[in-house]
């Protein structure tokens, strides 16, 4: 392992990494906090801007847009109430609060502080897990891949927001727009109607960059604008009282997202409102929650982080993303021509560890820019959003066409922007919609090779140890959920 | 746009079934198993296709009889910090979509780079209400920036449109 570090650390230590990581923690940042913009968009957007690069290079800076993200949007959750990204929204909680009580600056000093430490907390035991994950997966046969796509699935559909028919319509709606064209096993061309733009499917990027930015952006013109609270340096800084209050917090919102982080389809969303559901039971300002206390920002906004980094476990070890953002940058992979998975490790050490030794870097950079600039930042929000959505539509649709050089694909980008409006509009998840589109064409080759091995019989499942466990804690992930709430409900009615 | 937003909701959970049930017939005709007993082609667009009918049929019946959201649709729908009601934000994304397809349909005709100028002075003067001014500077540095990154740095071949020679 320490021969992977130094190999990481002389990997992201070149003038260019460290250059490209600073921009892309500093997009990020921008990128969370601008409304209609949140890192599984800023992500999409940008990719076409790295084509140029080295693979490793492009994927720091690409990284360093997913985790510059996360801070960015506790600025718009504390100052605005409006989270660009889900798993802000529970800190809008106590974070706006504390704004409206005069302390912004100590809400985002403590954000930066907690997501800091959770960062560097969480990267110490992605270091430590994913390799050894990443070789015992190595045993993983299809049928072992196919309980694992179908587990991730479950969790994201459970934990995605909405109801549970509502997440499984989506992650299915995502798998049936993935099969368009002909897939690899089949030789059939399905739903093209003859037009050979799709033979080759519908690509990943013009999906999420319709889903995402164009869905946005409509969303937020019918929307309409809310005014921010202005953060002023002389509230910045946080006093020794509110520090001590938030260690336990940040810990147990480390460990509660670090664990959640590391499911396949679990993303920081389930992370950080667990972690502030748990730290309102434990903590002895629990009854004071979301009249602006402390903790109530710095657990869910560790949680938040922690899981971030914890998501590339399942993503790098094993292929299949932790949440939306991880599933695009699963994409990335692929245009990159790198396939996410056990062999990563092995065949790619130097793009791993110069990554994983890169997300250290990116947050050092983080904490620096955070801590003097977040009301510099913050001014930021000061922008109309009628001069930013023009410039929104230009990039989305200009990024699609970079990729394919292809019109088609901004016809493509436009046609799921309407589709991303509606979900959006209608409270739709994104979440299992989009790992659907991504993990579509990997679930439909494991499906595939699971019924070859079974011959036909995917009872094969449960004839695996491995396989057989998961399915178990599939089912478990269906039914338990409910029946708390069924519980809970009678204990209430009683 | 007058629809409530439950029968909005309903409406396109409904629409989307229709599309999946479409779908599923398609794929079905692309053959589910195969002489082996093995799935085929259209095995997992049949599938996800009939999930996805199925739940949109729940989702349309639990929105017909919910009562959920009324207070955040109200809130929704008060003026924002401009003063535009929802009448005219709902005005003002319909002009967007359709200004945005011209600009798509002008994209061949006189190139990427003025279809979007073409789109974003639009958006800004008529819809935005800006000054002729400060519509001019942001459509050209737009431009201009992005024909920096994406034509001379990422050397990305633009169309051109008439002016394409």
């Amino acid at each position: 392992m320490l021969d992977n570090l130094i190999l990481g650390f002389q990997t992201a230590f070149t003038v260019e990494n460290l250059l490209w990581c600073f921009i892309g923690v500093l997009l990020g940042t921008i990128i969370g906090l601008l409304p209609g913009l949140g890192s599984t968009t800023g992500v999409a957007i940008l990719i076409p801007l790295t084509l140029a690069f080295e693979p490793v290079t492009a994927l720091i800076m690409l990284a360093g847009i997913y985790y510059g993200a996360q801070y960015g949007g506790t600025i718009t959750s504390v100052l605005l109430s409006t989270p660009g990204e889900a798993p802000s929204v529970i800190t809008a909680l106590d974070g706006y609060q504390m704004a409206r009580n005069g302390r912004a600056g100590a809400a985002l000093a403590i954000a930066a502080i907690g997501s800091f430490i959770a960062a560097i907390i969480s990267l110490a035991l992605l270091m430590a897990f994913a390799p050894p994950f990443a070789r015992w997966a190595l045993n993983f046969s299809p049928v072992e891949n196919f309980a694992i796509m179908i587990f991730g699935l479950v969790i994201v559909i459970t934990f995605g927001g909405g109801s549970f028919s509502r997440g499984l319509m989506m992650a299915a709606l995502g798998v049936l727009i993935s099969t368009v064209g002909v897939s690899v096993g089949f030789i059939d061309a399905r739903f093209t109607f003859g037009n050979v733009n799709l033979l080759s499917g519908i690509p990943f990027v013009e999906v999420m960059i319709g889903v995402f930015a164009l869905g946005e952006v409509f969303h937020q013109i019918r929307s309409g604008a809310v005014a921010p609270i202005r953060a002023r340096f002389k509230d910045l800084m946080i006093t020794r009282g509110e520090l001590k209050r938030s260690i336990l917090p940040i810990l147990r919102g480390t460990g509660i997202g670090f664990t959640l982080g590391t499911l396949p389809g679990a993303g920081s969303t389930l992370a950080s409102f667990m972690a502030y559901g748990i730290e309102r039971k434990v903590s002895k300002n629990g009854s004071k929650f979301g009249t602006g206390q402390i903790e109530g920002v710095a657990s869910p906004e560790s949680a938040n982080n922690a899981a971030a980094n914890a998501n590339f476990i399942p993503t790098l070890a094993l292929g299949i993303p932790g949440g939306a953002t991880t599933a695009v940058l699963l994409g990335a992979f692929t245009i990159y021509g790198l396939q996410p998975g056990p062999l990563l490790f092995e065949k790619q050490p130097e793009l791993v560890w110069g990554l994983l030794v890169s997300f250290f870097i990116g947050n050092v950079f983080l904490l620096i820019l955070n801590l003097p600039m977040a009301p510099v930042f913050a001014q930021m929000l000061r922008v109309p959003y009628g001069y930013l959505y023009p410039l929104i539509l230009l990039t989305s649709v200009i990024g699609a066409y970079s990729i394919s050089n292809n019109t088609f694909s901004i016809w493509l980008v436009f046609v799921f922007g309407l589709l991303g409006y509606l979900l959006k509009e209608y409270d739709y998840p994104l979440a299992p919609f989009v790992l659907g589109v991504v993990l579509g064409p990997l679930f439909e080759k494991a499906m595939a090779q699971t019924s070859a091995i079974g011959e036909g019989n995917f009872m094969i499942l449960f004839d695996r140890p491995i396989s057989f466990t998961i399915i178990v804690m599939t089912a478990l992930m269906i039914a338990v959920p409910p029946a708390v709430r069924k519980i809970r409900s009678r204990s209430k009615a009683s | 746009m007058n629809m409530t937003p439950r029968i909005a909701g309903m409406t396109v959970s409904l629409a989307v079934a229709a599309i999946a049930i479409a779908a599923g017939i398609i794929g079905s005709g692309y053959g589910v198993y195969g002489d082996d007993g093995r799935i085929a082609g259209g095995f997992l667009p049949t599938a996800a296709a009939a999930i996805v009918a199925i739940t949109a049929l729940i989702d349309a019946k639990a929105r017909f009889s919910s009562t959920e959201k009324v207070e955040s649709e109200e809130k929704k729908a008060s003026p924002d910090i401009f003063g535009r009601n929802q009448k005219t934000r709902n005005r003002q994304l319909i002009l967007v979509l359709l200004m945005t397809v011209v600009a798509l349909f002008l994209v061949n005709v006189i190139g990427f780079l003025f279809a979007f100028a073409l789109l974003i002075a639009t958006i800004s003067y008529f819809v935005e209400k800006k000054k002729p001014i400060p519509t001019a500077l942001i459509t050209g540095a737009t431009i201009f920036v992005a024909y920096l990154v994406f034509d001379q740095f990422l050397q990305v071949p633009l169309p051109l449109g008439i002016f394409g020679g």
